[in-house]
């Protein structure tokens, strides 16, 4: 198979467009935000909601 | 006439947004066998766009011609789509009647025999609607172009599925159905099945 150069040279798009659509593509596989510890930052926060939720309820 | 590119691929296919998922399985299936899918998006309408799909046939070393479009639409008067079949019969006669470099692709086995009875004698590729089913038969018409694995056609599918909206807002449209969206679509591809590799 040919490099991606080739491929964007055969498609005849523009260098520019080629770095833009990598950098959009880049972007969208980002990994998501972890906390210090390593842990998905969106798991530490549903586990303090799920916490917090469960303090509430015993106080009730 | 000019001389065909021996890696270019006429997609003769309904752009509509019900057939967006096999629109983008024929982008990516295409490109991992290294091939350059074109379409007509960027041809203007009225007579001159006859003689340009004409063209576009006549640069393309292959076409595909996906007739699963035969029904009826919802909106009044109630209309087939000819234009798939139109341009199937565009590069029959421009091939010389010959099976050489156009391939039918269709969603139901049989219906065609129906729908289309010239077509019977001649292989058409049953994808069964499905996206696994449109990248098994790319890689069964196209078998001299060496042999991805559809598990790797499927995960650059997905990847360019996850990087759709991105590609659209870069593109400055809603729709994948266009020439710069297209472009940056079959790009997108390459990148991607080189990654799956």
């Amino acid at each position: 198979m040919e490099s991606l150069d080739q491929w964007g040279d055969r498609l005849g798009l523009s260098k520019a467009r080629r770095r833009r659509i990598e950098a959009i593509m880049a972007a969208a596989e980002k990994k998501p935000a972890r906390t210090k510890s390593g842990e998905p930052l969106a798991l530490r926060c549903a586990k303090k909601a799920s916490a917090r939720a469960s303090r509430i309820g015993r106080k009730r | 006439m000019a001389a065909k590119d021996s890696r270019a691929v006429f997609l003769n296919l309904p752009y509509d947004a019900d057939f967006e998922r096999l629109y983008l399985a024929y982008i990516v299936g295409l490109s991992a066998l290294n091939l350059e899918p074109r379409t007509a998006f960027a041809l203007p309408g009225g007579e001159q766009r006859l003689s340009r799909i004409v063209a576009l046939l006549d640069s393309c070393a292959y076409s595909i011609h996906d007739l699963s479009r035969v029904q009826l639409d919802r909106n009044p008067p109630r209309t087939p789509r000819f234009n798939m079949p139109f341009e199937l019969g565009m590069a029959v006669a421009r091939a010389g009647g010959n099976r050489k470099g156009w391939f039918a692709f269709e969603a139901s086995a049989h219906r065609v025999q129906k729908s289309l009875s010239d077509l019977n004698g001649v292989d058409v590729h049953v994808h069964g609607g499905t996206v696994r089913g449109v990248m098994s038969e790319l890689c069964n018409a196209f078998i001299a172009n060496g042999r991805p694995t559809v598990p790797d056609m499927l995960r650059a599918y997905r990847g360019l599925r996850r990087q759709l909206p991105g590609l659209l807002a870069e593109a400055g449209t809603r729709s994948p159905f266009g020439a710069r969206i297209f472009d940056g679509l079959c790009y997108a591809a390459g990148t991607l099945v080189r990654q799956a590799k």
